[in-house]
């Protein structure tokens, strides 16, 4: 997408704000692709930027569009997926690939890249870890039943919490293994 | 957000791409538009994840799971996240060599440091230089001696308890086709000796990682051997029966080169059933 496009759209998605508008842009493209991997698309990121090179192509038409933009976007994402179904199925079938399995070097090297993200949480942050994601089934029925009773949350709450502190570690990780020379998905 | 057992189990129908046509839309519409909804199914796609890791799939989501939610590279990178995640939080027991108590200092103990050191009164001279080189040789012999003994064990690796012989050829299941070694041990088997069919014997020394289905690191011996068994070549690892709980296993052979470098040879795959 050009520059100009770029603003245009971003200019559609929130004309008064701009930073608002680059991470809804941002949200819906991630949950575009989202969607797109979950119907089993392997080309979800290139449907995402298709889908908004289509609505970039229809702003001037929609410069009176008063509704909220996620849904015209989801609208245009479900159609551009459509067409991205009917054009790999001309394709010759491909078989999905074997389950990864990296080398020692590469898991020696996310483990070190793991020990130095863990360091950088809170000690709070690597106490729910750890207990949260403790192995054995009924220790780890009990020990989150007593981590949820001691931060006064809810075992859902406690489920969200957990989830965000091991999405921020594995950003962290990924971050860490491109450092190293490692390529990511 | 919560959701209730029938809205969890239609999203892990979603993700593993068994969703009627007819209901799809709903849950796409909400992704793209719902925030918490978002998160949720990226909770969602982790849960799965720890469950494939876990070995707790039924056959048909475990093959939906491989088929087709790991097609996205962004989720295979995600499931080598987990799989490394997991092991890092929950490493294996590690085998527990008895250290010796740490030394107390008593008072007949320090009264005892002034005294001439005991061997002193064994030693054929009295010259404090010459006692010494005597003594650090005897401690250079014991040392030696009991490397050796370490050594021969490593090799040996055998636990109490009768011995249980398993063949392994390499490779093991795969996509497309190939069959799983399954081995029951028998109770009160002490060692499970794995004669594993090699190619390639050209290598003084061979590496054996036994790696366990969370990724993580079992057994190891870097001291193996090339055998001959009935005509063929094997290499033996010898492998306490209590490292071996039912699960699914890789043995990972390497052979050494000079100068103590390890190449990747082959990797037998087996399931120990109880």
């Amino acid at each position: 997408m050009k520059d100009n496009d770029l603003e245009r759209l971003l200019a559609w998605l929130n004309k008064d704000d701009r930073e608002q508008a680059a991470r809804s842009y941002e949200n819906i493209r991630r949950r575009l692709i989202r969607m797109f991997m979950s119907r089993g698309c392997y080309e979800a990121e290139d449907v995402a930027d298709k889908t908004f090179d289509r609505i970039t192509s229809k702003l001037d038409q929609l410069q009176n569009y008063e509704g909220t933009r996620e849904p015209y976007c989801y609208s245009v994402g479900a159609l551009v997926l459509k067409e991205w179904f009917r054009h790999i199925d001309k394709r010759p079938k491909q078989l999905p690939p074997p389950p990864p399995d990296s080398d020692w070097k590469e898991r020696e090297q996310r483990h070190a890249c793991l020990d130095e993200c863990m360091k950088k949480r809170t000690s709070e942050d690597q106490t729910v870890i750890l207990e949260y994601y403790q192995q054995e089934k009924r220790a780890k029925i009990d020990s989150r039943q007593r981590l949820a009773e001691k931060y006064g949350i809810s075992l859902n709450a406690l489920r969200i919490k957990a989830f965000r502190i091991r999405a921020t570690l594995q950003e962290c990780v990924f971050e860490c293994m491109k450092r190293n020379g490692y390529e990511i998905g | 957000m919560n959701l209730n057992t029938e809205q969890q189990s239609k999203l892990k129908d979603y993700l593993l791409g068994r969703l009627p046509e007819a209901e799809l839309e709903a849950i796409d519409e909400r992704l793209v538009t719902d925030g918490d909804f978002y998160e949720e199914i990226l909770i969602a796609e982790d849960e799965l994840i720890d469950q494939y890791l876990n070995k707790e799939l039924n056959e048909s989501d475990r093959k939906s799971f491989e088929e087709f939610f790991l097609i996205s590279p962004e989720r295979r990178a995600k499931l080598q996240f987990s799989d490394s995640f997991m092991s890092y939080l929950n490493p294996p027991v590690p085998v527990i060599h008895p250290e010796p108590d740490p030394v107390r200092v008593t008072d007949q103990d320090k009264k005892a440091i002034d005294r001439p050191p005991w061997y002193q009164s064994f030693l054929p001279v009295k010259s404090p230089a010459l006692a010494y080189s005597l003594m650090s040789a005897v401690v250079l012999l014991v040392v030696a001696g009991s490397w050796l003994a370490w050594s021969s064990y490593q090799q040996r690796g055998v636990e109490a308890g009768p011995v249980y012989t398993a063949e392994l050829l390499p490779g093991g299941p795969s996509r497309s086709g190939g069959v799983e070694k399954k081995i029951t041990i028998p109770p009160g088997t002490g060692t499970v000796e794995f004669k594993l069919d090699v190619k390639d014997d050209g290598y003084g020394l061979y590496r054996g990682v036994l790696i366990g289905g969370t990724g993580a690191e079992i057994w190891h011996n870097d001291n193996l051997q090339l055998s001959d068994s009935a005509g063929t070549k094997v290499v033996i690892a010898r492998i306490p029966a209590k490292s071996l709980p039912p699960g699914d296993y890789r043995l990972r052979l390497s052979g050494q080169t000079p100068p103590k470098q390890f190449e990747d040879l082959a990797t037998y795959s087996f399931r120990i059933i109880s």
